[in-house]
């Protein structure tokens, strides 16, 4: 029997084939297969990196229930390794849109991925200056608010 | 067709909190999942980064899920101030050492606490 395609279209109108078991991880594909089958699926606001990448994510994660073939059932820990890898190789502008596309496209796991090299990201800054200049924020309050702020949080140790 | 267009545009976000340099937007929910995974020592560091972040996490939203996340993990990163009667100075404890050391044999009062669950005890 062969297996059920769907058609994935990037922001650029680039047409992804996926197999439907690997698509269906997102709830969204999920939710949009049954409700408009044999439908191409437009996702406006997702390049085709970054569809590319997710579906990367996607088909490793993909759990094999057919139970025959050549099913290369991943342990755990080489998919956690994978995982780790997999968000180390991507670049901060990226991992934010990755993990934009996690969120957007409802994949649980892959959000909680992203979100965790975020959070690492964060904890490697030595202050609030770096944190800034990592995420391209801009610094909002005046000295005096900085002052108060440090007034009132004291940490003494 | 409107209807799945309409869908597909319905979940795009509207809080801006995060920014890249492309300019990709990171709502609100999200920035507090992130930061809720981080330790509470860098709260201090979060609310001097912009005014949005510093709303966020002295939101009572934030609060319940840096709790509910903490809740679930070890609590190695959770530490309590306290002042001690012979030093006059202040000491942090991880909850751990503080409460087999310290709490056992002293009359505690909460002087303070913030909302994220920092606790003053003197």
């Amino acid at each position: 029997m062969s297996k059920k395609m769907i058609v994935l279209k990037s922001s650029e109108g680039v047409s992804f084939v996926v197999e439907e078991a690997v698509a269906r991880q997102s709830k969204i594909i999920s939710f949009l297969v049954e409700e408009f089958p044999d439908r191409e699926l437009p996702l406006t606001n997702m390049t085709s990196e970054i569809l590319r990448k997710t579906i990367e994510y996607c088909k490793k994660h993909v759990v094999e229930d057919d139970g025959g073939g050549d099913s290369s059932s991943s342990s755990s820990g080489d998919l956690k390794e994978w995982d780790v890898k997999f968000v180390a190789e991507i670049d901060q502008p990226r991992l934010m849109d990755l993990l934009m596309a996690a969120n957007y496209l409802d994949i649980p796991s892959l959000l909680d991925v992203t979100c965790q090299k975020v959070a690492d990201t964060i904890a490697a800054c030595n202050d609030e200056k770096e944190i800034r200049a990592t995420f391209n924020i801009e610094n909002d309050f005046t000295e005096e608010e900085v002052e108060a702020i440090r007034m009132e949080n004291q940490y003494p140790i | 067709m409107n209807s799945f267009t309409n869908y597909l545009r319905a979940t795009l976000p509207e809080n801006s909190i995060i920014t890249n340099p492309k300019e990709t937007i990171i709502p609100e929910d999200l920035c507090a999942i992130i930061l809720s995974r981080l330790p509470i020592k860098s709260i201090i560091s979060f609310k001097l980064v912009c005014k949005n972040w510093k709303s966020l996490v002295e939101s009572p939203f934030f609060r319940d899920l840096y709790l509910s996340h903490n809740q679930k993990s070890h609590s190695s990163s959770w530490s309590f101030m306290c002042r001690g009667c012979e030093t006059e100075k202040f000491s942090r404890f991880f909850i751990s050492s503080f409460l087999t050391e310290k709490f056992e044999n002293r009359q505690g009062r909460v002087v303070a606490y913030t909302d994220v669950g920092l606790v003053l005890i003197m």
